[in-house]
This record gives C-alpha cells, sequence and structure tokens, in this order.
C-alpha cells in the first residue's frame, strides 16, 4: 500500500533506457522471421538435390544392374502368430544403388539408396 | 487513497503532454517497422513456398508416371491421348505457363507458374536407352525457383522421340 502512494513515477531516462531495451529485443526476435524464410528456401534446395539424386540413380540403373552380388536379408523372428509361426530368413540377391545430389545454389546434398532386386 | 489521487485536478503540462506523444511516437514507429518486416517475410515465404510446391507437383508428376511408361511419343502441340493413354503437356500461350496432367481417372493441373517447362528428350547409344529431361522454373513476384529432373525411360520402346527437341505434350501408355 504504500508503495502503490508513491507518487514519483519513472524519468525521462528511465523511459528511454526502457524503450532501449525494447527495441534490443525486438531487433533479436526479428532473426525469427528471416529464419522461417530460409528454412522455406532450404527445403527448395532439398529437393532440388533430392531430384539430382534420382537423377544419377537413374543414370545408374541405365547403365546395368551386372553382377547382382549386394544382398539384403529380412528376417522374421517367429513372434508375429499365425502369419509366420516359425523363424526364418529371406535373403534376396541383387544390387545397390547410390545416388548423392546436390544443390545447384545452397549447400544441400542428399544421399539416396536403392536396391534392385536380381532378375530371376 | 485512490479516491484522493482521482481528485487531483492538476493535469499535465504541454511540455509533458509532447513529450509523452513524441516516445510514444517512436514506440509505434519501431512497432509499425517490425510489423512491416514480419508482413514483407511472411509474403516472401509464401511466394516462395508457393513456386517451390508447384514446381515439385510438376515433378512428382512428370518423373512418377513417365518412369514406368511404354509406348512413348511425344508432340509439339495438338496431340491428344487416345482411350487408357495419359498425357503430360505445358499449358498456356505465353507464360505463366502450366502443367497439365490428362489421364483416365481425370485431369490434374498445377498452377499458372511456370516461365519455362520444358521436356527434353537425350539417347544414350552405349546403353540404348531414352531419358526425359525434365525442367520447370516458377516465378511467383519476385522469387523464382528451377528443378531439374531427368528420368530413365525403362520399359519404353520410345521410337519416336528425338533427342534435343523441345516437346510440349508427351503421350504414354501404362
Amino acid at each position: 500500500m504504500k508503495r502503490l502512494a508513491n507518487q514519483n513515477g519513472f524519468t525521462i531516462v528511465e523511459v528511454i533506457v526502457a524503450a532501449v531495451i525494447l527495441v534490443v529485443v525486438a531487433v533479436a526476435l526479428l532473426g525469427l522471421y528471416g529464419n522461417n524464410f530460409r528454412w522455406i528456401v532450404g527445403a527448395g534446395y532439398k529437393t532440388e538435390a533430392i531430384d539430382a539424386a534420382k537423377s544419377e540413380i537413374d543414370g545408374k540403373i541405365a547403365v546395368g544392374t551386372a553382377g547382382n552380388v549386394d544382398s539384403i536379408t529380412f528376417s522374421f523372428d517367429g513372434t508375429i502368430p499365425a502369419k509366420i509361426d516359425v523363424s526364418h530368413t529371406v535373403k534376396v540377391f541383387g544390387t545397390i544403388i547410390d545416388g548423392i545430389g546436390n544443390s545447384t545454389t545452397g549447400s544441400e546434398q542428399i544421399e539416396l539408396r536403392t536396391f534392385i532386386p536380381k532378375n530371376l | 487513497m485512490i479516491f484522493k489521487k482521482l481528485k487531483n485536478d492538476k493535469g499535465v503540462t504541454l511540455v509533458e503532454l509532447i513529450l509523452v506523444i513524441v516516445v510514444v511516437g517512436f514506440v509505434m514507429a519501431a512497432a509499425l517497422s517490425f510489423f512491416l518486416f514480419g508482413t514483407r517475410t511472411f509474403t516472401l515465404g509464401s511466394n516462395q513456398a508457393r513456386v517451390q510446391q508447384e514446381a515439385r507437383l510438376a515433378t512428382t508428376i512428370v518423373s512418377q508416371d513417365l518412369r514406368t511408361a511404354i509406348n512413348v511419343r511425344a508432340e509439339y502441340t495438338g496431340g491428344a491421348p487416345a482411350t487408357g493413354e495419359f498425357m503430360v503437356e505445358r499449358i498456356g500461350d505465353e507464360p505463366p505457363y502450366a502443367l497439365r496432367y490428362v489421364r483416365p481417372s481425370g485431369n490434374l493441373e498445377t498452377a499458372h507458374v511456370f516461365t519455362d517447362l520444358s521436356f527434353d528428350v537425350t539417347y544414350d547409344s552405349t546403353v540404348e536407352k531414352y531419358f526425359v529431361v525434365f525442367s520447370a522454373t516458377g516465378v511467383e513476384k519476385d522469387r523464382d525457383y528451377t528443378i531439374n529432373s531427368t528420368m530413365l525411360l525403362e520399359n519404353s520402346q520410345a521410337s519416336t522421340l528425338i533427342p534435343g527437341e523441345d516437346y510440349l505434350q508427351i503421350i504414354f501408355a501404362k
């Protein structure tokens, strides 16, 4: 109560200092707007890089999947009731193809990997 | 206590009033520029997002369905797909163009945002395969975005495709 009775108010210096602090905080927060924009542009770079990686993979598929030396293994541990009640492993031969794509501008790099099963 | 305060009839001096107006003015100007900057970046961001989204849609349409296509043929303009056939084409007489995907289950169109939308065909003689090189450049206000994609026509005989031509329509079956 005694405090509320204080009639002194603020000096102009105090008000200006408060305003300056407010501006500094606001300018710091402005960075957030810029970040949102950069993230959108970065997503675009990523799309470019993905398409470049897909293009590289398509080029490698065209050359062929000679060798079929790679394999991937699926393991079923027998814990899926009524479907697979014994544990077993399936091994598929084929070719693993990697594609690395870069965005034309920016520095996004994407690595994609695909598996072409052996043509039986 | 508080009633005593409200009974104060002294008011404020003109100098005090002017000072307050000036200080509030500065604060408001700062707040306004903050707001305007926010609006501007939001507009830039949505323009960029829109043009990227349309370019990605166009590339997705072309790459997903052309990759598995059979009997691919290309036209400059005026081609029409036969029953059961699919077609991707550039529409619009002048920029901004759009991509239209004509398919038996109904058409699909991107927005008219593209200044460039081209299907080039390349042929790799060593592996005897055709590729479609798809390029889309979109512009939305002052933001632009280009996407390039090369698709292998794995299943296609592609006998009517001539490398080096800029086609406007690609017709295919699946």
